[in-house]
């Protein structure tokens, strides 16, 4: 038989060496209102978070404050706008969540937060009290950094930076655009999730254009001089899109040759560079990204917009008793990715949990693993192991890593499908 | 609720003993699997279900990518992050699912 839970803790009590290794007893809060948590946004990174806690202890009361009522992933999103899965097939709804997982589902937007008296605002009035707070709003669009656009001209330069509507909008754009025209992808500097996920984006549409409109052009426009796993994606272009050659379907102008758009002429439909400008039937803009407004409204950021956390609990270095993961919070060297918010989700919810019944939670680890398509039958992939070390998130050195040169592509497409299916069925399903 | 208790025993254990050595956390180390192999190892896709399959085969297969002696798309990557008594504990979470 294992020990009892009196055992258990006495056990860990004993050496002193403990708090520095990680292994710590977090005290229980006081005055106590029982095991109450709320969670604001139910992406990947707060919908995983709602599903373990009841997981790990039932007995907890979860309530998940969402604001919309439907949820289309980033990932999967250029899978649609290549034409290889319908918006309907990527968007999911919060009734599995409630009705077999037990966890109070609160469609509204969360206001403010009292850390003080421990309570969330709600917009349309509702006061929730929480004896620990995860705080996942995600990532938000930043509309102070490509000068002319704004919440208006995505009407049409879409960002189609996840939002159902906004991906239609550039799925038709592209559909009725006629063969021999441009089209212009914007990649914001790092970060934002997947940092591969512009790069897959181009492919995809590419494989759209190479159907369909075989002589028009792709201009990926980047911020960035070197991109993630762009070794893997210049060899997929070549072998699938001409990259390279005088009949490439893609054309990218890096950083440090001014790929970087400053802003967008909307009269001309035209991108600003410091080389002039661009015209393009087709203009998808994807703008620069900061921490969810509530994150940024309440003190849980700092300078770089994102949100310090001790990865041992994910509790905010700012404000105590709320913890942020998810694309909101700073977890280099960890990607802001769903895979990501998935693993910080787990282990969050792991050490919420243990707080909240007088336990020690120790040894995080982490994983990541982002799929790109170039084509629906060409997938590559990067992926990396963490452990909490020295109170920090590090990567395993000897694990991890890209998608191998002779690695079958055919077969990582078919496992990238897969992922999807799986990594959605644990945050909905 | 079986799982749970062999882990408990599986951490205290750690806890006590290894202490100095960074003791990673197994039943969390399986719960990253299921990102790919599905919750508690129900696979939604090709990538291949570990629920219930024998203790020693998942020990061994693991063994076998760490060392890349068995080829895959991802899992030689993924097993070189975990030591031996990581993927024994590891085998044995999955082995305790039922079928
Ligand atoms: C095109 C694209 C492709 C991508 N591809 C991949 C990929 O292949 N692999 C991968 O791992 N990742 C990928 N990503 C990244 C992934 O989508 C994000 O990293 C992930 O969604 C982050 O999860 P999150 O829960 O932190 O935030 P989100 O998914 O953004 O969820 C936040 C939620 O909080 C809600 N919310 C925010 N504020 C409030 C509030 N105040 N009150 C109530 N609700 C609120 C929002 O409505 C939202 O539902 C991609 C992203 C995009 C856009
Ligand atoms: C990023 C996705 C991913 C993650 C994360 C992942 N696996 Fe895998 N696993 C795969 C794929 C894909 C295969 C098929 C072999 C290959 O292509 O690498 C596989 C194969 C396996 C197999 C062989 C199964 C068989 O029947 O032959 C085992 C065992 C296994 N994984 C265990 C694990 C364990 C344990 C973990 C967690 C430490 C894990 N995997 C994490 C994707 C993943």
């Amino acid at each position: 038989m294992s020990l009892s839970r009196r055992d258990f803790l006495a056990l860990l009590a004993a050496p002193a060496s403990m708090a520095l290794s990680g292994c710590v007893t977090i005290p229980e809060q006081t005055p106590y209102r029982g095991k109450q948590v709320v969670i604001i946004g139910g992406g990947f990174a707060g919908a995983t978070a709602a599903k373990y806690i009841k997981r790990l202890d039932a007995s907890i009361e979860v309530t998940l404050v969402e604001e919309q009522l439907s949820y289309s992933t980033g990932p999967a999103n250029n899978w649609v706008l290549g034409g290889l899965r319908s918006l309907h097939s990527i968007t999911f709804n919060y009734r599995t969540l409630r009705e077999k997982h037990g966890i109070h589902l609160v469609p509204d937007t969360a206001l403010r937060i009292d850390p003080v008296r421990k309570i969330v605002h709600l917009k349309k009035g509702l006061i929730l009290p929480y004896e620990r707070l995860i705080v996942a709003p995600g990532a938000e669009l930043r509309w102070d950094s490509i000068d002319g656009y704004s919440p208006q001209v995505t009407q049409t330069m879409p960002h189609a930076w996840r939002a159902g509507a906004q991906i239609n909008l550039l799925r038709a754009q592209l559909l009725s655009m006629k063969d021999g025209g441009t089209v212009i992808i914007s990649i914001p500097p790092p970060p934002y999730g997947c940092p591969t996920a512009p790069y897959e984006r181009a492919s995809l549409l590419a494989h759209y254009l190479k159907q369909f409109k075989p002589k028009s052009k792709l201009l990926i426009f980047d911020a960035q001089d070197d991109f993630a796993l762009q070794n893997l994606f210049i060899e997929g272009w070549q072998q699938l899109y001409g990259f390279g050659t005088e009949r490439a379907l893609i054309e990218r102008i890096a950083g440090n040759a001014g790929g970087e758009v400053k802003g967008v002429n909307v009269s001309q439909h035209a991108i600003v560079t410091a080389n002039g400008e661009q015209r393009a039937e087709v203009i998808n803009i994807i703008p620069p990204q900061q921490a969810g407004l509530i994150a940024r409204e309440q003190g849980l950021t700092d300078v770089t917009g994102w949100c310090p956390v001790d990865p041992l609990s994910w509790e905010s270095s700012t404000v105590p008793n709320i913890h942020v993961i998810g694309d909101a919070s700073l977890a280099s060297p960890m990607p802001k990715s769903a895979f990501a918010a998935n693993s910080q989700a787990k282990s969050c919810a792991m050490a919420v949990v243990a707080s909240l019944n007088a336990r020690a939670f120790s040894g995080p680890t982490w994983m990541n693993t982002c799929y790109s398509l170039l084509s629906p039958h060409y997938g590559i992939s990067t992926t990396m192991v963490y452990r909490y070390r020295n109170a920090q998130i590090a990567q395993v050195a000897q694990a991890g890593g890209q998608t191998p040169a002779e690695s079958n592509k055919q077969l990582e497409a078919v496992y990238a499908d897969s992922w999807y299916n799986n990594i959605t069925q644990e945050a909905f399903g | 609720m079986a799982i749970k208790v062999a882990l408990l025993g599986w951490l205290s254990l750690f806890c006590g003993a290894l202490w100095a050595e960074e003791v990673a956390n197994i039943e969390l180390i399986a719960f990253n699997c299921f990102t790919c192999h599905g919750e508690d190892g129900r696979s939604q896709g090709a990538a291949p279900a570990l629920r219930g399959l024998p203790g020693k085969y998942v020990q061994q297969t693991l063994e076998d990518y760490r060392a890349s002696l068995r080829p895959g798309t991802i899992m030689p990557r993924i097993a070189k992050a975990y030591t031996s008594s990581e993927i024994k504990a590891l085998a044995e979470y999955f082995a305790q699912f039922k079928q």
